[in-house]
């Protein structure tokens, strides 16, 4: 096992440079949306108030960070220590997932100004409340949890640019007193972090309890809503750790880690397939299997995320030999992740369906710019984090 | 006892009250129509709420007030505006509607399908007016009780459209309400005529691109009345219409554009579809002191607020519709005869709508899209015609009388005014004769004529004038042959028509019809058989051609002629030519029309009615067959009418194609003449 | 990793009284509708599509005055729906009715916000921005709203439309009921004030329904037996009674359970006094403890096992 550390690796890659397009591109449709407003740059109508940046930007982010709560779990609570190299990416994941949240939904209300408020007018009753709730505080956490790797780089060697090399000391000191005393709560943060991310993973399937009429019966389910989401983002915490280990490491040349990843799926087997089960059972029980073959944008969708996303990587996983193969590993995680990321772009967005007044809805170009220049930015952040922080297993000098 | 007898009210003024009550003299600011005045002040009353009503079934209801023997002759109340304090006091935006409530009830002859349930006390009258019941809307204490204005809209709608007649949308019944444009109006303080309009156009632009498309604006459209040429839209005043008047249009802008609305209406280079040339103001004037330029092709004149006038636009008005269609023919009441500034300010005798109940010209003329219903016998072109059965039905006699039956079957055969307006120009002299050949010497004096009218104008001519003239009639099927510019005359012809009344005593809906008749002196061109426009106005001060400049009719007719595209061989003759000019206005209120025996002379004598009648009941025949116009009572009020006193000729049936008076002899259709038996 | 076993037990105590308490607690939802609202009854078979009540809501709301077509019959061509410009709309629809004449008859439906009794969009928004008022009125609140939309998502009549070309201070635009006119003695909401015919009759929705059942009862045969709005979404202060089913005129079928109710209930039997994340945190808890203890033989406590979290 190696030390977790910086990688002082080149920065400037070709694919660098794409993400920067995305990210100027990106700027140019968020000033757009700050001087024309939202409806000079979404397509978003009365009956479709939320389009792409709820769906892709709030509701998948939040899922597919969900390998920050899941690890930690695992390893931290569960003990299984032999799980740790990989909790500090899906922590920086989170990180990053959850910050970029935070700026689509800027993005996406009308009143960005105004997000603060929520923390002054509660509205119990609200899933919305109860969800931006939970984000902001576990927002808190896990910048809290991210501290210590920051102080781990800085402590001792804080070297400001100029005139501010004068606070140095100041900003030194900080890193000691703040580390030493994370390091004591840090049990605590640990379990909030994961009971935070249970409410609003689950919650976030309840917000469309609220609309029985407008989202389409294959995924409107009265009860379930809340464990059918919470489930999914357990099943696919491991798969997306899978999934951007195997990226990092290859993309970085690092270790593939597949000793850690290999048993760590095994976990999801059990988590996906309860997910399943649920998922199928809910569709029996509420006998909306007759809309199947429909043959709809809506029931192709379902068949889709059900089949691809969930039943086939599930079947995967069961053979030791795909488990055991990076390829077929990272196969696997890809489908399950993109099961996900499709259930979340389903309920928000194809499943959705007002029966009154549905103009039809399709991401603009504007809306598109935006979620990928927030992407972008998020790829961009962490690779300078890898870059710069210990949060990746430099093995690499070993195992060449 | 019959509640509904009880309720006459001294509402219908006799006419003849009003004959002696109003001296010619009135100053037009105090002038009142008084049927209206008393239908505004009726409907300004509010009478107590009552709550409580007596249920019973409709039949039931129908059945009881039919056995009290209630008829038509007990409505007393012929006409009501339907409006309310109650109603204005939520909002304003529509003026009052008219109701004519005694027609309703002849047409329906059902009470009860309005007055739907009576007060609960017994003592109370049996039709109550709406607004006992109905008040003011949503009533916590009688939550299913409905408005006043909810009420009238009710009613009158389900029933408008259960019955599929009448109107059912807001303008139907309804003037809307021209908002306040002091606020709305941006103008400087001495804005010009364009400013004017681009500054109406700046909201009005809709408007404005109908305006441009109507027979108002471009003095032409389409001609369905006139006989060869129902389908075309090209002809009008600005194209082939002629009169014995003045004659053409054509090489003539500038003076006769005067009554353009439109500004700068020179000659033919004038461009139609410029929106920006439309005088709005002069049709949408309130104040009354707009005026057009008379020589500066319809350019207003100098001293006129056009801001101010701007801000107080309103509804046309007889106003503006008479400031250019009183004046037709060059002064008050020289074209039509039957419009003079005498309506402005008219008695109840002189003309009943707009003198009795304040009719504006477009309550009949109605509008749409800036296109004015009405077809006139004098130019080809009609957007819409307009009649008196739009409003009073193929049966208009209903009051509960004897004669109703006889008179409605009447209106088979005549037009409402052969018996509603017996005489024309009646309160005004109109020129009815006009000879151009005479025009041209400076020297001649004119003389006064027994109306104080002169008889010659040099640029113009020799004329007559004619007041309270008896028509002349005419079967009339609506259409007109014409004789347009550029078509052949018969030269030989004694008489040139250049309108003809077209229609036939054979003809179902051929109709006798009054006209008055303009007969003419003008000239055609000997060579080639068409009528002669000539060149009368001076286009400027080195104009070597115009008549009333040069007074050579030779060079007059050329360049007249060449303008009009028109070949002129250069020897002309003058000719007598004659137009029909149907009457249609100065509707004298119902008891002042014809009576029976001032047309059918059989009615003369001792036998009348009872030649077919039997008289069990003891009714005055006679007295019915005699009430009618009282000329000697006219001539006392000053008019012209001695010769008509005592006249039982008025229509000339032999020369209409009867044998004789149609009693007699039998009517066009009916060929069985009535008898002579027995006289009880 | 510091727990003491004295903590734990503290915890868990707190969260097993939670638990007991907040299910049940949670379980009988309330109404939260006002005793006695006004509302304002829409007889379709009155109304003659005149749109006078969208002149007068955009008089009274200070909105933009709407599109008047040369003629109505141009304006009605396309079905609109409430916006940010307008609270209030009346479409026309041919729903096969003929008259004697062959022509189709046109019911003339207006649409605003039907002020739900239990409102999608109050129970919604995230920071309670929309109220349900005294009067019956559901009133927008724009200081407290952040633009979530969240109530557009929830209304099954989707109704609340968004100033979504205002880049900074957007709001969410629905029928007010005339609330401040309606809550002054004596005060009508703008559009039934100015109907010419009475279909909208406004009043308390105890009268009007009573109201609303005489017409049904007295006219058999004209009416549909049904008053939408009675019953639908848990009921709504706006009431609608039609000669022609309510779907034909874009009314939405709904179940008569109040749409909150489901969400509220789960919100609360999970949520309330925070029973379950509590609970959840002291389960995690004693397993990370026990885990720990477990472990401690062979690793001894370390500021390692914290750095890396
Ligand atoms: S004002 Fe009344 S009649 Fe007119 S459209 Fe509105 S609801 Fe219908
Ligand atoms: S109709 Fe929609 S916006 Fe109106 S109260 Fe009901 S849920 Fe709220
Ligand atoms: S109640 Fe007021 S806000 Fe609502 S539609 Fe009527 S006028 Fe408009």
């Amino acid at each position: 096992m190696h030390k977790p550390m910086a990688l002082r690796k080149p920065f400037w890659t070709p694919g660098v440079l794409v993400m920067v397009a995305f990210m100027v591109a990106g700027a140019v449709a968020i000033l757009a949306r700050f001087t024309g407003g939202i409806g000079y740059v979404a397509n978003l109508s009365t009956a479709r108030p939320w389009g792409l940046w709820v769906g892709v930007d709030v509701a998948t982010g939040v899922a597919l960070a969900a390998g920050g709560f899941t690890t930690a779990a695992v390893a931290h609570i569960f003990g299984r220590h032999a799980y740790e190299p990989v909790t500090r990416p899906a922590l920086l994941t989170a990180v990053l997932g959850y910050t970029f949240v935070v700026l689509g939904l800027i993005v996406d209300i009308g009143r960005s100004w105004a997000i603060w408020k929520p923390m002054f007018n509660w509205n119990t009753n609200s899933v919305l409340f109860e969800v931006a709730m939970c984000v902001m505080c576990y927002l808190n956490v896990l910048y809290l949890e991210f501290f210590p790797i920051v102080a781990e780089q800085f402590k001792g060697n804080v070297n400001l640019p100029g005139p501010l090399a004068l606070l140095n000391g100041l900003v030194d000191d900080i890193l000691h007193i703040g580390d030493a005393i994370i390091d004591k709560i840090m049990w605590a943060l640990i379990i909030l972090g994961v009971v935070l991310s249970c409410m609003h993973q689950s919650s976030l399937g309840s917000l469309m309890l609220i609309a029985p009429t407008k989202l389409h019966p294959l995924w409107y389910t009265p009860i379930l809503p809340p464990l059918l989401f919470l489930t999914s983002a357990f099943a696919v915490g491991y798969p997306m750790v899978v999934f951007e280990t195997t990226i990092a490491t290859s993309s970085f040349k690092l270790d593939s880690e597949m000793n850690i990843l290999t048993p760590l799926t095994r976990i999801t087997i059990f988590l996906l397939g309860f997910y399943m089960v649920l998922k199928i059972g809910d569709m029996a029980v509420r006998g909306t299997w007759i809309y199947l073959l429909d043959g709809t944008a809506q029931s192709n969708a379902f068949v889709a995320e059900l089949v691809l996303g969930v039943i086939l990587p599930w079947l995967m996983l069961l053979s030791s030999q795909i488990r055991a193969s990076r390829k077929g590993l990272f196969i696997a995680a890809t489908l399950i992740v993109a099961g996900v990321v499709l259930n979340r772009i389903n309920v928000f967005i194809v499943g959705f369906k007002p029966p009154l007044s549905d103009p039809g809805y399709f991401p603009s170009i504007g809306e598109m710019m935006v979620t990928f220049g927030l992407i972008a930015t998020l790829m961009f952040i962490y690779k300078i984090a890898v870059t710069y922080l210990p949060v990746l297993q430099a093995s690499q000098e070993v195992s060449r | 006892m019959i509640k509904l007898i009880k309720r006459i009210r001294v509402f219908v003024v006799m006419a003849g009250v009003l004959f002696i009550a109003t001296s010619p003299g009135r100053a037009a600011n105090t002038w009142t129509a008084p049927d209206q005045e008393a239908a505004k002040e009726r409907a300004k009353e509010t009478v107590p709420f009552v709550s409580a009503y007596k249920n019973e079934g409709h039949t039931e209801r129908k059945m009881r007030l039919l056995d009290q023997g209630l008829s038509l002759s007990d409505i007393h109340d012929v006409y009501f505006l339907l409006d309310s304090p109650i109603i204005k006091n939520r909002e304003d935006h529509y003026g009052p509607v008219r109701f004519a409530h005694k027609r309703h009830a002849a047409l329906i002859q059902d009470c009860t399908r309005c007055h739907h349930y009576r007060p609960k006390d017994e003592a109370a009258l049996e039709t109550t007016r709406c607004s006992a019941c109905h008040q003011d809307a949503f009533n916590s204490e009688h939550p299913e009780r409905i408005g006043l204005k909810a009420a009238y809209h009710q009613q009158c709608m389900e029933c408008h459209k259960a019955e599929a007649k009448g109107p059912t949308t807001c303008t139907g019944c309804h003037l809307k309400n021209v908002p306040d444009h002091t606020q709305l109006v941006n103008l400087p303080d001495n804005a010009d005529p364009f400013q004017v309009t681009a500054e109406c156009l700046r909201c009005h632009e809709t408007q404005g691109k109908d305006m441009i498309k109507t027979a108002h604006w471009l003095w032409k459209g389409p001609s369905p009345y006139t006989t060869g040429h129902s389908k075309e839209i090209l002809h009008g005043k600005a194209a082939t219409a002629l009169n014995n008047y003045c004659i053409n249009v054509i090489s003539n802008e500038p003076r006769c554009t005067s009554c353009h609305a439109g500004y700068g209406w020179k000659d033919a280079s004038f461009d139609f579809t410029d929106m920006s040339k439309i005088d709005c103001l002069v049709c949408h004037d309130t104040t009354g002191t707009y005026k057009k330029e008379p020589t500066a092709a319809g350019m207003p004149a100098k001293d006129v607020d056009l801001k101010m006038v701007a801000t107080k636009v309103g509804h046309a008005s007889r106003a503006t519709c008479g400031a250019c269609h009183f004046n037709g023919g060059g002064g008050d009441a020289i074209k039509h005869a039957d419009m003079s500034r005498q309506l402005l300010t008219p008695e109840r005798s002189c003309d009943v709508h707009m003198g009795g109940y304040d009719f504006s010209c477009t309550e009949c003329h109605k509008t749409r899209n800036h296109r004015i219903a009405g077809r006139s016998t004098s130019v080809p072109v009609a957007e819409g015609k307009v009649s008196c059965q739009d409003c009073h039905g193929e049966n208009p006699h209903y009051s509960g009388g004897l004669l109703d039956h006889h008179l409605d079957n009447h209106c088979k055969t005549l037009e409402c005014n052969v018996c509603h307006s017996p005489v024309f120009a009646k309160c005004k002299p109109t020129k009815t004769y006009w000879d151009w050949s005479q025009a041209g010497d400076k020297d001649r004096k004119p003389q006064m004529d027994k109306y104080g009218k002169p008889d010659y104008n040099w640029k113009k001519g020799f004329f007559k004038w004619e007041e309270s003239a008896m028509p002349d009639y005419r079967w009339y099927s609506g259409y007109m042959h014409r004789v347009l510019l550029g078509d052949k005359v018969d030269i030989n012809a004694e008489v040139i028509n250049l309108t003809t009344p077209v229609g036939s005593i054979k003809d179902p809906s051929s109709k006798i019809t009054p006209f008055k008749i303009m007969k003419g002196i003008q000239a055609v061109d000997a060579d080639h058989d068409i009528v002669l426009v000539p060149h009368l106005f001076p286009r400027d001060k080195k104009d070597k051609t115009a008549f009333w400049k040069n007074r050579d009719w030779n060079k007059a007719f050329k360049d007249g002629m060449s303008v009009a595209g028109l070949p002129y061989s250069g020897s002309y003759k003058w000719k007598k030519t004659w137009m029909y000019w149907r009457l249609e206005h100065e509707v004298m209120p119902a008891d002042m029309a014809l009576s029976c025996a001032q047309c059918h002379e059989s009615l003369k004598g001792e036998t009348t009615c009872n030649r077919c009648h039997q008289d069990n009941r003891n009714v005055d025949f006679k007295k019915i067959a005699h009430k009618g116009t009282d000329f000697s009572y006219m001539k006392s009020r000053g008019r012209d009418v001695e010769h008509l006193i005592n006249k039982t000729d008025y229509i000339n049936f032999k020369a209409l194609g009867y044998e004789g008076d149609p009693i007699i002899y039998g009517g066009r259709f009916k060929q069985l003449p009535m008898g002579y038996g027995s006289t009880p | 990793m510091q727990l003491s076993r004295r903590h734990f037990f503290k915890i868990m105590g707190v969260a097993t009284a939670t638990a007991t308490v907040a299910p049940a607690a949670a379980d009988t939802w309330q109404s939260k509708s006002p005793p006695d609202p006004f509302g304002c009854l829409v007889d379709l078979t009155r109304c003659v599509g005149c749109r006078k009540c969208e002149e007068a809501c955009a008089e009274v709301n200070h909105l933009p005055t709407p599109e008047r077509a040369a003629c109505q019959c141009t304006i009605f061509e396309k079905k609109r729906r409430p916006d940010d410009k307008a609270y209030t709309v009346v479409n026309r629809y041919f729903t096969g009715t003929v008259d004697e004449n062959d022509t189709p008859v046109p019911t003339f439906a207006k649409v605003q916000c039907m002020h739900c009794q239990d409102p999608a969009c109050v129970s919604a928004c995230i920071v309670g921005a929309l109220t349900k008022d005294e009067t019956g009125a559901v009133r927008y609140n724009v200081d407290k709203c952040i633009g979530c939309r969240y109530c557009m998502v929830a209304c099954p009549f989707e109704i609340p439309a968004y100033e979504y070309f205002d880049p900074v201070t957007p709001r969410v635009m629905k029928c007010t009921f005339c609330y401040d006119r309606i809550s002054k003695d004596g005060g009508l909401p703008g559009c039934a004030t100015i109907c010419p015919t009475e279909a909208l009759t406004f009043g308390k929705r105890n009268t009007l329904l009573n109201m609303a059942q005489k017409r049904l009862t007295q006219n058999p045969g004209k009416y549909i037996d049904h008053i939408y709005g009675e019953k639908e979404a848990g009921g709504t202060s706006w009431l609608y009674i039609s000669a022609v089913p309510f779907e034909t005129v874009n009314l939405p079928v709904l179940p008569d359970k109040p749409m909150p109710k489901l969400s509220e209930n789960i919100q609360h039997s999970l949520f309330s006094y925070l029973w379950s994340p509590i609970a959840l945190f002291s389960l995690l808890g004693a397993i990370m403890f026990g885990t720990h203890k477990a472990q401690k033989p062979k690793e001894t406590p370390s500021q390692k096992g914290g750095r890396n979290a």
